[in-house]
């Protein structure tokens, strides 16, 4: 049998079609898997903190340490001196709960919690006009916190935007955020989102309502 | 917001400044720098550069002595309610008018910089940061929290205290309340004002006092013929202050 003849100039359109169709490849693996887990931090709260004990088991609601001050402020993140009304010695077997109250307890140190929803500091966010005014859920921003125990977050490296699933059978990743963001995924909120509320309620869409 | 009776109406926030009255101290200038964290150069004397969102000027009635009177026009941004020319050459809407409360904001971390809005403004009102902003090491702990501090390359200007008409809603929310009292949004000008000068309200509304305010003969604003509608009005019973307020000539 009679080889097929391949000209010089066929082999060498054949050569660069390969090396085109495997870059082609990399450049898909490197923008579709490893940049995205890239962008993205894994990162742990400090104490591993358990709300569905505190929410679920024990029954105190959100606003017992998130609480509201008169001037219509809000407390956010508790302090140490939230937590010691209760965790003054330790409770339970926790080994978790032994960590709290040796290392910061005892110590006197504040815990850097994590937030999962922190805003840039050219954005002001009003927990009372949301929340007493509009009567808008806490689970409507921030999902099922407290019915559910988060143990990582991803936060991003760049925009320190942070992210948490509280279904351990969604994993948290790059395309997970992107897809599900406000459905499985909780996290800082974009500014498209808010608006996109703001408009459906009427309210207003003036720049300085947010940005300040 | 609502008002106090429950409807819905569109407020106007808006000032008046007694130039009578006014002493030319200077502490309105300064708490506006402080309440909104205005960065400071090392040279303040230069005035092409340095930064004001409230500055003061000293106008005199041209006479000799002992026939020469002076007035003092403490100036923030007159928040033009129509036209506003900021607003309107703006490519970036970093600048925006408020419909619902006649506020001029402008969003620091949309501009681009050009200085559209620096050329178009009559009044002079906007300030352009040379320069990233740099505070003495003790006094960054007295920056306020409320205010985020711009950066290099943006223009800045008064927003009428916007913070605080958003601190003042949320204690009405707090209270379960959808509307303002009188006394609840006021600008740091007004409020440290030693000699009760300035005055401030919503236009809209014929209870507060600078609705009453503006209706009074005394009442004038700033270059009245650009038609732009300055919501701050000053208030003075002499006729060439009056005059000077606008290009008569």
């Amino acid at each position: 049998m009679k080889m097929r003849d391949i000209s010089e100039s066929q082999r060498q359109f054949a050569l660069l079609g390969g090396i085109f169709a495997a870059a082609l490849v990399v450049s898909l693996i490197m923008g579709w898997i490893l940049f995205p887990s890239l962008a993205y931090a894994r990162k742990a709260q400090p104490i591993n903190y358990n709300p569905p004990l505190h929410v679920e088991q024990i029954g105190i609601t959100c606003d017992t340490c998130h609480f509201f001050y008169e001037d219509g402020s809000w407390a956010g993140i508790p302090t140490l001196e939230t937590c010691v009304d209760c965790h003054s010695d330790i409770i339970g077997a926790s080994p978790e709960e032994e960590k709290f109250v040796n290392e910061y307890v005892k110590k006197n140190r504040e815990v850097k919690w994590a937030l999962y929803v922190k805003q840039p500091e050219c954005v002001s966010f009003s927990h009372s006009s949301h929340v007493r005014m509009a009567k808008i859920a806490c689970e409507t921003c921030h999902g099922p916190q407290g019915h559910s125990d988060p143990k990582d977050y991803l936060a991003n490296r760049i925009t320190n935007y942070s992210y948490v699933v509280y279904d351990p059978r969604v994993p948290l990743n790059a395309f997970t955020i992107i897809r599900d963001k406000g459905e499985t995924v909780w996290g800082t909120m974009r500014m498209d989102e808010c608006t996109a509320c703001h408009r459906s309620r009427g309210t207003s869409t003036a720049c300085f309502i947010c940005h300040k | 917001m609502k008002t106090e009776s429950g409807d819905q109406r569109i407020a106007r926030y808006g000032m008046t400044i007694d130039v009578d009255k006014c002493t030319g101290c200077g502490t309105c200038a300064v708490v506006c720098h402080m309440e909104n964290n205005v960065p400071f150069t090392v040279d303040e004397s230069d005035k092409s550069r340095n930064m004001a969102w409230m500055r003061i000027y000293k106008v005199d009635n041209g006479l000799d002595y002992p026939h020469v009177r002076v007035v003092y026009f403490p100036r923030p941004c007159m928040q033009c309610d129509h036209h506003t020319p900021c607003v309107s050459v703006c490519p970036a809407s970093a600048t925006n008018y408020d419909g619902l409360t006649g506020i001029v904001d402008q969003i620091n971390t949309r501009c681009i910089g050009c200085r559209y809005c620096m050329a178009a403004c009559p009044y002079m009102v906007r300030c352009f940061n040379w320069w990233d902003p740099v505070w003495p090491k003790d006094m960054e702990k007295h920056l306020n929290p409320d205010v985020a501090p711009r950066m290099r390359g943006v223009v800045e200007k008064c927003t009428f205290c916007s913070h605080r008409y958003l601190k003042a809603k949320d204690k009405a929310h707090n209270e379960g309340r959808d509307y303002l009292r009188e006394d609840e949004y006021v600008p740091a000008c007004v409020e440290a004002c030693p000699v009760g000068a300035m005055r401030f309200g919503d236009l809209n509304n014929p209870e507060h006092a600078v609705a009453q305010l503006i209706q009074s003969p005394r009442a004038f604003r700033l270059l009245e013929n650009l038609h732009t509608e300055p919501k701050v009005y000053y208030l003075s019973s002499y006729e060439w202050v009056r005059k000077l307020a606008d290009n008569f000539a």
